[in-house]
């Protein structure tokens, strides 16, 4: 993807150029006063967003294109998984405007943000566990957000430049459904446009549940990433078998009348990293904003997902730790 | 926007959560009115994630023209349930709609006036996840067309709830809302059976 849209009249010189809407090709082009009014160049949001996420070590992206398949029930417990370790930062960022679960999820609902000389200062859940979601800058939680993509994208630009992390091991990065202005926006701060690049996002994961429905979207979140140059880490599956707490029966709620998420991934080329089973106890979690990890840890789940975690950190060591810094060439272990 | 004058009723399906079964109720909505003798239309607005195509089986159709403007793709042989989706102008079903808020709504307002949906009775219009510029869309779209309500769909537990109060404030040209509980459908009963514990919820959670 470049800054020459699909649509573009032939010749056209890129609508970040300085000849954007100026250039005998944008004559006639329905984009022509848009690019000629608008400030040429890279956004200088850009760099300085580089610049302030300088110090966090891996960034990931949790996506799917699809809705309510635990994304951020997910990226919540990922975020949790990590910290653990009383010697890893963790941030969570949410940039799902409409829907910011993050806060109910980490048990952080109602408190607020406060802005430093440096910043603002991102919500502590715990000591090395931080988060930022518009759900702490809203009056009241029945708020709803009814903005259009150009003002989202503005806030999510304000979030990845403007809060104070400090420190990072782990940035992770709660999506909305979609592949619209906020997963854009995202990709294109953090790489700055220029896909390829690869220091920006160390990789995504993407979850989904096993039925077609909902592989359809996530073949085109698949295909976002590829267009976007978003390594994808893995696939994860999401409420695949649920066992009945009385009779110990397990039954599959959402059918894999394709295969699932793992026949998928076979057929893409991508890794699948696990599967997830559907566990009441891990919504109820999620609703008391506490981790499943401590509440039912003798869910299968929690094995589950900790499997996963180990597979999804096992990436972004190994892609970090062979970085060659003068050149931002990356050797990887082909597994 | 004269294709819409011919409409009798507009419902629109709602939900701040993803995931809740939107695309599903909207499909068995449509399917139940059929069964009662009425003839429905469907628009699929969730332009990222479009569902509806999938679950008519209509997958690989085309959408053809007529002098009117856009027919939709018919179900039915008596052309009783027509569907309008991004889904059919896709080349590849795997292929991603990576746009932004503007062209999203240029879509959706090509789809609202230029879709010939003859005499409907009902148009069931199936919506994405949130409320942003395609909920904003449709609802200043169908400003002069006083659509009869919006119906929110919810699953019980308190993060899809949440999303729901949201919801509620995006609709301010409907004249009624409209709290469907999950036992009435199929899927959303089993989770409400399953979630194991006796939470009171009536499934609807919105007072």
């Amino acid at each position: 993807m470049s800054a020459v849209p699909e649509n573009a009249p032939e010749h056209c010189p890129g609508t970040n150029s300085e000849a954007a809407g100026k250039a005998e090709a944008c004559a006639g082009c329905p984009n022509q006063s848009i690019c000629s009014a608008l400030p040429k160049g890279p956004d200088p949001a850009v760099e300085e967003i580089r610049q302030k996420l300088s110090n966090v070590k891996h960034k990931i992206l949790v996506l799917s294109g699809k809705g309510g398949v635990g994304k951020s029930t997910f990226t919540s417990h990922l975020a949790h998984a990590i910290a653990e370790d009383p010697q890893k930062q963790v941030g969570v960022l949410d940039v799902d405007i409409c829907g910011p679960s993050m806060p109910r999820m980490l048990g952080t609902e109602g408190e607020t943000v406060h802005q430093s000389g440096s910043g603002w200062s991102p919500v502590y859940v715990r000591d090395n566990l931080a988060m930022m979601s518009v759900g702490f800058l809203l009056g009241s939680l029945s708020d709803a957000v009814i903005w259009r993509g150009a003002k989202k994208s503005g806030l999510i630009k304000q979030f990845l430049r403007d809060v104070d992390w400090d420190d990072l091991d782990y940035l992770i990065v709660d999506t909305p459904p979609g592949t619209s202005d906020e997963h854009l926006s995202l990709v294109q701060m953090l790489t700055g446009g220029n896909y390829g690049n690869g220091s920006g996002i160390d990789g995504a994961v993407i979850v989904t549940t096993p039925q077609q429905v909902a592989l359809i979207d996530v073949r085109k979140e698949i295909n976002f990433c590829r267009k976007t140059d978003v390594k994808i880490i893995g696939v994860a599956e999401n409420m695949g078998e649920f066992v009945c707490p009385a009779c110990q029966k397990p039954s599959t709620i959402f059918p894999r009348t394709t295969g699932g998420a793992e026949k998928m991934c076979e057929e893409l080329g991508e890794t699948f990293i696990g599967g997830l089973p559907l566990d009441p106890r891990i919504a109820r979690s999620c609703d008391e904003g506490k981790s499943f990890l401590e509440e039912v840890p003798d869910s299968p789940a929690v094995k589950a997902f900790r499997a996963i975690v180990e597979k999804v950190i096992g990436f972004c060591e190994k892609k970090g730790g062979a970085k060659d810094n003068d050149t931002g060439e990356v050797m990887m272990d082909t597994a | 926007m004269n294709h819409l004058s011919s409409v009798k009723h507009v419902i629109i399906i709602l939900s701040g959560k993803g995931g809740v079964g939107k695309s599903t109720m909207a499909v068995q909505i449509a399917l139940g009115l059929h069964a009662a003798g009425k003839k429905i239309g469907i628009l699929d607005v969730d332009l990222c994630g479009p569902s509806i195509p999938k679950m008519f089986n209509l997958e690989g159709r085309d959408i053809h023209q007529c002098n009117e403007g856009w027919l939709p793709v018919y179900v039915d042989k008596d052309q009783h349930i027509g569907v309008m989706s991004i889904g059919f102008l896709l080349s590849d079903v795997d292929e991603a709609v990576v746009w932004r808020g503007p062209k999203k709504n240029a879509m959706i307002k090509q789809f609202l006036s230029d879709v010939y949906w003859q005499d409907v009775d009902y148009l069931v219009i199936d919506t994405p996840p949130g409320t942003s510029d395609e909920h904003i869309t449709v609802m200043e779209s169908l400003k002069g067309y006083n659509p009869d309500g919006a119906i929110l769909i919810t699953t019980p537990q308190a993060s899809a709830i949440h999303g729901e109060k949201g919801e509620g404030r995006t609709t301010p040209g409907a004249s009624r809302v409209h709290h469907l509980p999950p036992p009435a459908v199929g899927g959303t009963s089993e989770n409400r059976h399953r979630n194991g514990d006796n939470r009171s919820t009536t499934g609807t959670g919105h007072g």
